[in-house]
């Protein structure tokens, strides 16, 4: 892609549309059982089977306020498996839509969606959605960045 | 296989204590002895010499209401006894089938004593538990 232009993933998490850097997306699952880990953390609240390996859960509902806490037997019809550097963490959202490939300057400061961890705005359908730092939101998860997940 | 001879798969067993979405599984090397919660109890001088294992992995396993044994327990740390609650099973495990938890997941003192976990189709998954880590992490 020219540098003018982002690839944009949809993703919508208890009625809300977040946008993901799609470059990071590895792999978009189904529904996925996930087993809840014994004191992790509330926004790490456990892990998946992904491709021979656990990786963990992460709760992008929690992080971004947007949702409740994930309780254990809570499900998500579409788990997004994203890396970030050497991380790779799953997602669990409601519904993701297909890639966006958007102009740079479509891509706004935050306004109309402010949220946390928002590093951008993009409108899509009328609808403005807020871009999610994911590199962002792993450093704030208590290192969860700095290790090989 | 190798030379026309079947490569030996070395199994690990793990004793099986079910919980609600998954199951804790703990190596039967470390169990010396399955006991009647009131046997264990006599023959080791009163319930709270026992440790039970939701305290130590700080969650209810959703067995309380079932039947308790009492595994005596011998690691490096010692010898301990550790109480669990519901039927016990016993599981083999190819050691290739163990994944490692991610560190983000391990940073609350149970997840300290977690060793990993087992994704079977099939069957419920099995978090293990290193009872070595837990009485040497006290």
């Amino acid at each position: 892609l020219p540098a003018a232009v982002h690839a944009l993933l949809p993703i919508q998490v208890s009625g809300r549309w977040l946008v993901l850097d799609a470059l990071a997306v590895q792999e978009i699952l189904g529904q996925r059982p996930w087993v809840p880990v014994p004191g992790a953390p509330v926004n790490v609240p456990g892990v998946l089977a992904w491709r021979g390996r656990a990786i963990a859960v992460l709760d992008l509902g929690a992080v971004t306020e947007v949702a409740q806490p994930l309780a254990p037997g809570d499900q998500r019809p579409r788990a997004v498996v994203v890396k970030i550097g050497e991380t790779t963490v799953a997602l669990l959202a409601d519904a993701a839509r297909e890639v966006q490939q958007v102009a740079a300057d479509r891509v706004r400061p935050p306004h109309a969606a402010r949220l946390r961890f928002a590093s951008g705005e993009v409108e899509f359908d009328g609808v403005p959605m807020p871009v999610l730092d994911l590199g962002g939101i792993l450093e704030a998860i208590a290192g969860v960045g700095s290790e090989a997940a | 296989v190798t030379s026309g001879t079947a490569e030996k798969t070395r199994w690990r067993s793990f004793l099986v204590v079910p919980g609600r979405a998954f199951d804790f599984g703990i190596d039967t090397n470390q169990v010396a002895e399955v006991l009647a919660d009131r046997q264990g109890s006599d023959r080791f001088g009163g319930q709270g010499a026992a440790t039970d294992l939701a305290d130590l992995l700080g969650m209810d396993t959703g067995n309380s209401a079932n039947e308790a044994r009492l595994l005596s327990i011998r690691t490096e740390g010692g010898a301990h006894m550790l109480r669990i609650f519901g039927s016990i099973a016993v599981r083999q495990v190819a050691p290739a089938s163990i994944c490692d938890l991610p560190r983000a997941v391990r940073r609350g003192k149970p997840g300290q004593i977690l060793a990993g976990v087992v994704f079977e189709s099939g069957q419920a998954p099995l978090l293990i538990v290193d009872l070595g880590r837990a009485w040497t992490s006290r």
